[in-house]
């Protein structure tokens, strides 16, 4: 039986995080009132002319660099030619053979071997406005404040062999644009798209078979199931020699159904009818603003794994967990400024704020109050599992932790002389459990410190009681 | 270049446009003219002439603000159907 390969590549729209749109003023905030941020320019009307927000050419440039792409320092915008109401021009400008940065490349390390993955262009382009369809209605409704909000699209070569392939590249592509300031890369608001071709073969073959292409994937869950879906769907075809019944066509991922289905085939493909968009001049980067850019760069997701294991002595998986999301990344590095215990910060991240954020948006505490959690409890104020309360109410309250603590009356009893005052009246009235212990039943000593936590109502720090009862009975 | 009767139906198609047989003969002759222009402008010797200088005009790019467009009352003003501010259309289902 033969075996097969998936072969994938993706393009990925982004958003790029700008406040005005590509080629006129409007805000490009999210979630406005429909129609609000749209002004003639981006509505299409007659005789206005578009003029490139400078804003769109560094972050793509800048995306470009943070993705090993060599820049083009010449470059063009075109006109792409469609019909559909999302699109008030009838064309979206886009960049069709000379895009802005092409031939980049992302490291991948799936399960410790080394993938590198191949980006073949990016360009610059506007969005299309929205489309409402009303469910029960024989009406659409159109918003255009998203059309003109400047995208990226990045497509990648067809180098991805799995869903966890590509998946994992997603993942990736997504830390380094959030990490370089590139774009939100929220893929629940759209502010990140992903079009998925696929196809198969027998393994070893290097001819590359039909496509189908995926549109408008928004999660990365969806997107490894569809994918999942999709190769075992021509596979089946290949197995039983109907690989003529895998035609080149644009799919639609139906996440309720859990299937792909059939948008639009080849025969009424588009033909866009590509032309130079007269209205704007060519995009022409002197190098050394394209050098200025790249050295705005921050630390990207691979440095700072790096730094970190070496820096704070923690394990590769415990970076991974940390550095996936950046915001927690700077909360990590927040904290251990200001408690100098990486390991106590990664440990109280990776368990309990981690936990917390898989139902809150936001870190739902302040790295004040995570780092003076962690040293109350190394001071022994606290006992840990005292800790973890004040965790808790530190999750509702902005108080300061020695508040939570006093107000909870968490203390620990760490003075030696209170501890003794409480170990001294625990062994006077258990001499039996004293003579059981000098006799060498040592575990009469458990007794007597679980008698003495119990006296000191489990506020006694228990460091110090072992110390002090042991002291007493070695007498 | 010659442009036939079947490939201006086509781009017509693309367009939406309807043109009669007449339009689209007159149009596959208007456009074998202007590609013909283009092989004229093709022929001319551009060896050594930088294709992309425009040291006298520099790149114009706009600063990245967001400015309300003040007569947004009138953007839609000839919109025949409107729901509050969306625009309302005939369902369109793709
Ligand atoms: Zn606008």
């Amino acid at each position: 039986m033969a075996v097969y390969e998936t072969v994938i590549g993706l393009e990925i729209h982004v958003e790029l995080d700008t406040k005005s749109k590509i080629f006129c003023s409007c805000s490009t905030k999210f979630g406005a009132e429909p129609n609000k941020n749209t002004c003639p320019v981006c509505i299409g009307l007659p005789g206005v002319m578009p003029v490139l927000n400078e804003e769109v050419v560094k972050l793509a440039v800048k995306a470009g660099s943070a993705l090993n792409c060599k820049i083009n320092l010449i470059n063009k915008t075109d006109r792409k030619n469609y019909f559909y109401p999302d699109l008030p021009k009838a064309y979206q400008i886009s960049q069709f053979d000379l895009p802005i940065c092409s031939g980049g490349f992302i490291d991948l390390d799936i399960e410790d071997r080394a993938r590198k993955i191949g980006i073949t262009r990016i360009h610059i382009e506007e969005d299309a406005g929205k489309l409402i369809h009303l469910e029960d209605s024989e009406y659409t409704l159109i918003d255009y404040n998203r059309g003109g909000v400047p995208l990226i699209e990045i497509v990648t070569e067809p180098d991805m062999r799995s869903a966890d392939e590509a998946v994992a590249f997603l993942k990736k592509l997504r830390a380094i644009l959030i990490y370089s300031g590139i774009s939100d890369c929220k893929m629940e608001q759209g502010s990140m798209r992903c079009d998925v071709n696929i196809s198969v073969r027998e393994y070893g073959s290097q001819e590359l078979n039909t496509k189908v292409e995926i549109k408008n994937m928004n999660s990365l869950k969806e997107v490894h199931k569809a994918i999942l879906k999709e190769e075992n769907r021509q596979m089946q075809f290949y197995h039983y020699g109907e690989g003529h019944k895998v035609v080149q066509e644009t799919r639609r991922w139906d996440a309720s159904k859990g299937r792909t289905v059939t948008m639009r085939s080849k025969e009424d493909a588009h033909d866009y009818r590509y032309f130079p968009e007269p209205d704007l001049p060519p995009v022409i980067i002197a190098s050394e603003t394209a050098e200025a850019i790249k050295n705005t760069l921050p630390e990207l997701p691979d440095a700072k794994r790096k730094r970190m294991i070496e820096k704070y002595r923690l394990t590769e998986q415990e970076v991974d967990i940390l550095i996936e999301e950046k915001y927690v990344a700077d909360f990590y590095e927040e904290t251990v400024q200001l408690s100098n215990e990486p390991k106590e910060a990664s440990n109280w991240i990776i368990t309990e704020v981690l936990r917390v954020l898989k139902t809150e948006k936001e870190i739902p505490l302040t790295t004040r109050q995570l780092s003076d959690l962690i040293l109350e409890i190394k001071k022994g104020t606290i006992s840990r599992t005292a800790g973890k309360e004040v965790f808790e109410a530190l999750i509702t309250s902005e108080a300061s932790v020695e508040k939570i603590i006093a107000a909870k009356g968490f203390q620990q009893i760490s003075a030696k002389d209170e501890i003794e005052a409480i170990v001294d009246q625990v062994l006077s009235s258990n001499p039996q459990a004293i003579e059981d212990f000098a006799s060498g039943k040592t575990q009469s000593f458990g007794f007597l410190m679980g008698q003495c936590m119990k006296a000191s109502k489990g506020k006694g720090n228990p460091g110090v009681v072992k110390e002090i009862l042991e002291q007493k009975l070695r007498r | 270049m010659k442009v036939t009767k079947e490939e201006v139906a086509y781009i017509a198609k693309l367009s939406n446009l309807m043109l009669t047989p007449e339009q689209a003969e007159k149009q596959a002759e208007e456009f074998s003219n202007i590609l013909n222009h283009f092989d004229t402008i093709n022929q001319e010797n551009l060896t050594g002439i930088e294709m992309y200088s425009f040291e006298d005009e520099p790149l114009r790019l706009r600063k990245d603000e967001a400015i309300p467009f003040k007569n947004s009352d009138e953007l839609y003003a000839n919109t025949k159907s409107m729901q509050e501010t969306a625009i309302k259309i005939p369902k369109v289902v793709e």
